[in-house]
């Protein structure tokens, strides 16, 4: 071990600046600067920030509770029934109580309807529909938006519970900004401790989505919102009709509005917690359905957002190049910078993938300090124990999902397996394929 | 051999077959000539019943047991299974040959009917005695039949002539017997009926779970699959067309381009909408309105005959508050109760030291009580017993007659003990009953104090009269 390590260093020893890049170019070229540089600062900008917008957020949230909007939360799902208890006590536990609970049923076939009725006969939850045949989320969704009646809409994912105070923080950036078409709530890891992999998982939803989203909304190109936890304005859902045909819908719909001239921003401090696959394999699956819409919405559907016209919009233009650009592109790379490395650097590959693990370990101790400081008072103490599962960090993410959505990209941009997809019914997929949807 | 007799209000013109006739006011003089089937003509259910509700509510079981033939003036109308006849047909299908057919498929309901003891002179007045009698007879399954013309909604028409009155206590009837074992019953369905008056006819509305109201609309929701769009198929009408409000495209082919997954209900008063509208039921008779789950859900049971049951309607039903008190009391015979009144009598003429005292008491509708109690009654009655032993002394002697009649010679007891002794037995009674049945069940007495002119039957026949009147 200690010649392993003393011929890591002679190698290093040996590079000067230039060769250190050429060894190690996707690392301090794009992943450092992209991923940790960026974050640093600008959440190093963010925390005073948001300390010294705190009388402006206390003027909106007192105008929010002297207007005191009806807010319909609606939940679409299938199967979810053993869930909405859990999900309508910690709705009735919020601190802004001017709710209409919506929930519909896309075709259950367990005793979801049983559950969801008498909640809805005791008042726990306001409206309970029920489609016999299952539509896909989208529809269900639709469903939903078409029967509440509140002001603004806050959609859910049905197996996640809230922290108190979250609707009434969604809600504020509304009355912040008047341009603001939908917030995104921060989405964290309900189930951490229940495996290895939801472990990860919850890492991983520190970095991306709280520091991730948190950032690339001070950038101004957030590009989703998450279905689990977010807030939409109900005019900009009746204008553009709700959600479109899933999946990726979040992020389509996230899309349609920024199109529409609306910002998007996201609130780190409106927190949901959420269950994560428990299982390697379901998370696989999962990411395999999140990576390939990433092709269908983003290259596809939405690719006008790349090309000028009398809509363009920059900010749209940066946030779809950025996405595209770091998560289908450069994904290439990997391969690229794998294969340099077996024809070109063979003799020391031990000594290069051993490097770019500290590299990418320290990158992710780095971006898990960032996100524990973004998080503040709201970090829980099994947040903090799982700084000991960082070193596991570089081969999930640099292994594991790259190999997945690697995977993704080439089975759906060469056989749009997307459509074939058993997550919206067939006779749906169908017609999404013939139609080029 | 007995022969088929035409019964009437008054003379009425029958063709052939000759039939024997009577008037419905004089049959009852001619209990002995009973025949082997009645024969009753009418043009409708309604008239015809109120002739064989005579017949039924007859106290001789060679009367009410015979059967019936209706024969209808014209046609046989849809309700003809709710005349209570055994039979019916049109004058016209009624020849000879139908005459002789009937007399031999009624032959074992005479056969049966003239194996019963004392036919001609025994006199039936206990209603579940007649029903279970009949059930007997018959050897059918009593079937409920739907009915709108009474409030149970259901009637059993071949016993419902037994009744006079529409107040549901053929249900309980069945039921005590039932519970006696005297019958078997078995499900046959079940129906609402209002937990206030008990009344089937229900309205069942469904109403606005937010307001109340009652003026709810009905749309089917459409999902177009192109764009995931959802919305009432009033929201896709235009003119005989569906466009779909998102997309603007046509909706052809459902299954295809679009599914209806549900429906929901509009409220017309408050624009709620909601997939479960309140349901609501309201009483036709007494105007009660609640929710279905409030009302009674009663299971409406079918009956047969048991080998038990068979063998009490021929010799009578042994009567459990009589076997009770007999284990339990030391009930003398009508003879022997006379013999010991002989005794005391003599004794206290021949001593004239000792005043006793001769007490009836009664408790009154006995048989209603009955079949209110239902399973109970074992145990009520037990409890009765225990109240006797208790106020009652070993010397006094007990009999019981016309089933609810006590008679109980109080020995060395003058009229003022015995009175409040009586009086004691009659409070114990009443609470018994109250607690159990909350009905105060009525209780009369008489007492006499035992002197040489003292005839027990004589004051036995004052008390009854007196208590008739």
């Amino acid at each position: 071990m200690t010649a392993f390590i003393d011929g890591v260093l002679d190698f290093l020893d040996n590079l000067d600046t230039l060769k250190l890049i050429a060894y190690f170019w996707p690392f301090f070229l794009l992943d450092i600067t992209r991923y940790l540089i960026l974050d640093l600062i600008l959440i190093t900008i963010y925390i005073p920030k948001r300390i010294i917008s705190y009388p402006l957020r206390m003027r909106a949230r007192r105008q929010l509770f002297k207007e005191m909007p009806l807010v319909s939360v609606i939940v679409p799902g299938k199967n979810e029934g053993k869930h909405i208890p859990k999900l309508a006590l910690t709705l009735s536990k919020q601190t802004y109580q001017n709710l209409e609970i919506v929930i519909v049923d896309d075709g259950s076939d367990d005793d979801t309807a049983v559950i969801c009725r008498r909640l809805e006969k005791d008042g726990l939850i306001h409206r309970f529909i029920r489609n016999e045949i299952r539509g896909g989320k989208a529809s269900a969704a639709n469903t939903a938006l078409r029967y509440s009646n509140g002001k603004y809409i806050v959609h859910l994912d049905a197996d996640s519970h809230m922290a108190e105070d979250s609707i009434e923080t969604i809600l504020i950036p509304f009355y912040i900004d008047s341009r603001i078409g939908a917030v995104g709530g921060d989405v964290r890891v309900a189930n951490t401790t229940s495996s290895l992999t939801s472990r990860l998982q919850a890492i991983e939803y520190m970095k991306s989505i709280s520091t991730g989203r948190t950032v690339s909304s001070l950038l101004g190109i957030l590009r989703i919102i998450a279905g689990a936890h977010g807030a939409f304005r109900r005019d900009i859902l009746q204008q553009i009709y709700g959600w479109d045909v899933g999946p990726g819908l979040d992020g389509d719909i996230t899309l349609k509005i920024r199109k529409l001239g609306y910002k998007v921003t996201h609130e780190p401090f409106a927190i949901c917690y959420t269950n994560v696959p428990v299982r390697i394999s379901k998370l696989a699956k999962q990411r395999y359905r999140w990576d390939r819409s990433m092709v269908r919405f983003r290259v596809r559907k939405h690719k006008d957002i790349f090309a000028p016209s009398k809509s363009f919009i920059i900010s749209n233009f940066i946030a779809s190049v950025e996405n595209v650009f770091f998560n289908i592109v450069l994904n290439l790379k990997w391969w690229i910078y794998i294969f340099q490395i077996l024809i070109f650097n063979a003799d020391f590959i031990e000594y290069i993938l051993f490097i770019n693990y500290v590299l990418y370990f320290s990158s992710n101790v780095l971006q898990y300090g960032i996100a524990c400081t973004l998080y503040g008072h709201t970090l829980r103490w099994q947040e903090l124990k799982l700084s000991l599962y960082l070193p596991l960090m570089p081969l999930y993410t640099g292994v594991f999902l790259r190999c997945v959505r690697t995977y993704a990209y080439i089975m759906e941009l060469l056989h749009r397996t997307s459509y074939r997809d058993a997550w919206n019914p067939w006779k749906v997929s169908k017609v999404a394929e013939k139609e080029n949807l | 051999m007995r022969k088929p007799c035409l019964i009437s209000y008054e003379s009425v013109i029958f063709p052939e077959p000759v039939l024997d006739r009577i008037l419905l006011n004089q049959f009852s003089k001619s209990i002995e000539s009973a025949p082997s089937y009645w024969v009753v003509t009418s043009n409708s259910v309604e008239t015809a019943n109120a002739i064989i509700k005579t017949i039924r509510q007859h106290s001789s079981p060679n009367v009410y047991l015979r059967p019936v033939v209706l024969l209808y003036t014209q046609s046989i109308p849809d309700n003809a299974h709710e005349s209570g006849a055994d039979r019916h047909y049109t004058i016209q299908q009624f020849d000879q040959t139908l005459l002789d057919e009937l007399n031999t498929n009624f032959e074992p309901i005479n056969s049966w009917i003239e194996k019963l003891p004392e036919l001609i002179t025994s006199s039936d007045t206990s209603i579940s005695f007649k029903i279970l009698r009949f059930i007997s007879s018959r050897n059918i399954t009593i079937e409920p039949v739907p009915s709108s013309k009474r409030n149970s909604g259901y009637i059993y028409p071949l016993l419902d002539s037994f009744f006079q009155k529409d107040d549901g206590s053929i249900f309980q009837i069945l039921q005590f017997l039932a519970e006696q074992n005297m019958v078997a019953s078995t499900f046959f369905t079940r129906s609402m009926s209002c937990s206030q008056c008990g009344c089937a006819f229900l309205n069942f509305r469904e109403s606005c779970p937010h307001c109340g109201s009652i003026d709810l609309g009905i749309d089917e929701l459409v999902h177009h699959f192109k764009c995931a769009y959802s919305g009432e198929i009033s929201e896709f009408r235009v003119q005989d067309r569906l466009i779909c409000p998102k997309c603007d495209s046509e909706l052809r082919h459902i299954g295809v381009d679009y599914d209806k997954p549900s429906i929901i209900y509009k409220c017309n008063s408050c624009q709620h909408n909601t997939q479960a509208p309140r349901v609501t039921t309201t009483c036709y008779q007494c105007g009660k309105s609640n929710e279905p789950e409030y009302q009674n859900d009663r299971i409406i049971m079918s009956y047969n005959n048991t080998s038990i049951g068979i063998n009490a309607s021929i010799y009578g039903i042994e009567n459990i508050f009589t076997r009770l008190l007999e284990t339990k009391l030391r009930i003398f015979s009508a003879d022997s109760f006379q013999d010991f009144f002989e005794t005391e009598k003599s004794r206290i003429q021949r001593y004239k030291i000792s005043t006793s005292t001769l007490a009836l008491i009664r408790l009154l509708a006995l048989d209603n009580i009955y079949v209110q109690l239902g399973s109970r009654a074992r145990d009520i009655f037990n409890e009765l017993t225990s109240l006797f032993n208790i106020i009652l002394r070993k010397s006094d002697v007990l009999t019981l007659r016309h089933d609810s009649i006590f008679m109980i010679i109080m020995t060395e007891t003058d009229i003022k003990q015995a009175k409040i002794a009586i009086d004691r037995l009659q409070d114990g009674m009443t609470k018994l009953f109250e607690n159990n049945l909350d009905i105060d069940p009525k209780t009369e007495s008489v007492l006499e104090v035992i002197s040489e002119t003292t005839e027990p039957e004589t004051i036995l026949e004052a008390f009854v009269n007196d208590s008739v009147h």
